[in-house]
């Protein structure tokens, strides 16, 4: 499949407006100038286009709710807050071709009426934020943001916002929260972000990935894009690939392919010829799953289907080395140190599974302590505030159900078969 | 109006109105620790979950609004085991056993009453015979055994004729059955000693002040002052601390 969204990234000086031009940038712009903002919504809604952030949910939707509402002004946000564990599918667009991400803004912006725009990139990516700001001077003084835009009366002024290194702001009422100049604390709903978000107005917090497809579905047609890869979460979907494989790094590819297509044909299989022992589909809050799964599908309704979920698309693997246990202790301790700690069940259960995980891997862990964990994952994962709480067990608990052995090994024989928990080394 | 089910109970509510509030207008309690109804509902402490069938996770009542035709169960296994493990959670990072019966809140928190109910906690109130207001065990009584002089209730044991009926409706359940003496027995306050000043025998034994024998409202005043003594030092200390 020839490259859509990435198509820049590889060519010389891409954050410059004149290069994007020349490969044909901002044309879906005008064209959508040329369409009622209801068209766009609704040729974004015939897409099928599902967010990328990892909750997959229709982005011409959320547009709809706020192109409804009589309230001025309104704001669209870029989640760029790309906080967790091996995900790192946004960062080409916003240190390679942030132009691209600025038309998908306008585009989108015009589609509901918004006038003012952020994009909330996590404080770690200083780079992303110089060449984004960099960007949106280019594309000012081109005419492309600001009053007045290609001479028509849309309005949009952008700026770039930069968090303070925090992964639940990557969840859209706590990112509104911190933008405002609050702790990122998430918000109860109702009432919706697209019906009063950002400064009390309608407000819609799209990912990153979802804005850069916004362009192509719109030049290319709503059929075009419904027809790539799987039929009900279609698209070009990018795929950041770590952990040990022999080619880690991005890959655009349709989604609804295999992960083993994706692990040995993209990635060129397991580094040093290892076996696969584990893999995780979709970044760290999602179940972990193993070599038999290799053929399930990458799109939503497949990986719900085996227990676990999509995601944001960021497939870490793991070879017969690697201890789980260890991987789930470290697992653990992301979870409890980025917990914001508003709800009880997300702020003490985190910490807890993390001193269980800590006392089995130091070699003093007993075997009712699995069913302790099991217990505390799964009421964290029934009761949380936020859909990052409700997630952040997934990793541990499928460690548990996958490599029990594992966890055994570490408490009967006391001894870690990979060597990679110290206290057990022998 | 719109029409939800709690607990198999039809439940009436206006459209906006939270599972929480449609509950309390039917008088179907549910457990909260972080709502006010002063306040916009926070959601922190999930102690309101309850689950909503069709729903895979549990749904907190304060923050979700109620909708037409869905079934609510306030006090299934699920909702239970949840509470549980959040209040087991909560206390793991709270003052300790031996404390809570020296708080402000002791008798009034919702927190320790749950502890209490799920046996995360013992009480750690002596259960003795409270020598009720209105005693039950008195109002049982078939053969008029038991009397209420002054504040002490008593048993007069010539007149039991051992139905155990007051021990069955006693609610600290102090009233035991003697096999040897073929009576109900409960602690009389020592009422011989007491009626002349003096101290019940158990108190006057005591040598580390674990029993006293006092007015309730002189005990409990004491130990507010307590309290407010501690938190007057700890505001100063921080003071002191801002000040260098």
């Amino acid at each position: 499949m020839t490259k859509v969204l990435l198509k820049n990234i590889d060519t010389p000086n891409s954050q410059d407006i004149d290069v994007y031009l020349s490969s044909g940038g901002y044309t879906a712009l005008k064209k959508a100038y040329s369409m009622t903002p209801r068209e766009v919504t609704d040729e974004v809604i015939k897409s099928g286009l599902k967010g990328r952030g990892g909750a997959w949910y229709p982005a011409g939707k959320k547009w709809e709710v706020s192109l409804d509402i009589d309230k001025k002004p309104k704001y669209l946000i870029a989640n760029a807050d790309e906080g967790e564990p091996c995900t790192f599918k946004d960062r080409p667009f916003l240190e390679k071709d942030p132009h691209m991400l600025i038309e998908g803004m306008l585009i989108a912006a015009y589609a509901f009426g918004a006038e003012f725009g952020y994009i909330y990139i996590r404080g770690e990516y200083p780079e992303g934020a110089e060449v984004l700001n960099a960007a949106i001077r280019q594309a000012e003084k081109r005419g492309f943001l600001g009053k007045n835009i290609l001479g028509t009366a849309n309005n949009f002024e952008l700026k770039v916002y930069r968090g303070a290194g925090s992964y639940v702001c990557g969840e859209a009422s706590a990112l509104i929260e911190s933008l405002e100049g609050r702790r990122g604390h998430y918000r109860t709903r109702p009432p919706y972000m697209a019906v009063e978000g950002a400064f009390s107005m309608p407000t819609v917090v799209n990912n990153v990935e979802t804005l850069v497809n916004v362009p192509h579905i719109i030049e290319r047609g709503a059929e075009w894009f419904a027809a790539i890869g799987s039929p009900k979460s279609p698209g070009p979907k990018i795929f950041s690939l770590s952990g040990n494989v022999e080619r880690p790094g991005l890959y655009e590819l349709p989604t609804g392919i295999t992960l083993r297509e994706l692990i040995y044909k993209h990635g060129g299989g397991i580094r040093g010829g290892k076996e696969l022992k584990a893999v995780i589909p979709g970044g760290l809050a999602t179940s972990a799953l193993t070599k038999e799964h290799l053929d399930v599908r990458m799109d939503v309704d497949s990986l719900r289907a085996v227990g676990t979920s999509i995601g944001s698309g960021s497939v870490t693997v793991m070879d017969e080395d690697v201890c789980m246990v260890h991987a789930a202790r470290r697992a653990a301790r992301f979870f409890s140190h980025e917990s914001c700690g508003k709800c009880a069940p997300c702020r003490e259960g985190t910490k807890r599974m993390h001193e269980l995980l800590i006392k089995i891997t130091d070699g003093k862990g007993k075997e009712s302590d699995l069913e302790l964990m099991r217990e505390l994952g799964e009421t964290v994962q029934g009761t949380a505030l936020c859909g990052l709480g409700e997630s952040c067990a997934n990793f541990i608990l499928s460690t548990l159900k996958y490599f029990r052995h594992e966890y055994m090994m570490h408490i009967k024989e006391k001894a870690c078969p990979e060597k990679s928990c110290k206290a057990l080394a022998v | 109006m719109h029409e939800l089910i709690i607990d198999g109970k039809p439940v009436a509510f206006n459209s906006g109105e939270t599972i929480l509030q449609a509950a309390k207008k039917a008088g179907i309690y549910i457990p909260t620790l972080c709502w006010d109804e002063r306040l916009k509902p926070s959601g922190a402490c999930r102690m309101c979950v309850v689950e909503v069938e069709g729903s895979h996770r549990l749904t907190a009542a304060c923050h979700t609004p109620a909708r037409s035709g869905w079934v609510v169960h306030t006090a299934s296994q699920k909702v239970h085991e949840a509470r549980k493990l959040i209040v087991e959670l909560m206390l793991a990072s709270h003052p300790g056993e031996e404390e809570c019966s020296d708080c402000v809140k002791c008798g009034s928190c919702v927190l320790q009453s749950w502890a209490y109910a799920y046996g995360l906690r013992e009480p750690a109130m002596p259960m003795t015979c409270r020598h009720c207001e209105r005693p039950y065990c008195k109002e049982v009584c078939q053969s008029a055994a038991i009397v209420k002089k002054g504040n002490v209730v008593f048993i007069d044991y010539k007149k039991c004729n051992g139905c155990r009926e007051c021990a069955m409706v006693c609610p600290t359940g102090v009233i035991r059955w003697d096999g040897k003496k073929m009576t109900v027995r409960k602690c009389d306050l020592c009422i011989d000693e007491t009626s002349k000043g003096g101290l019940p025998a158990c108190a006057s034994v005591c040598p580390s002040g674990a029993l006293e024998f006092d007015d309730m409202d002189v005990i409990t005043g004491r130990k507010k002052k307590k309290a407010a003594e501690k938190i007057r030092t700890a505001a100063l200390a921080g003071n002191s601390e801002k000040n260098r």
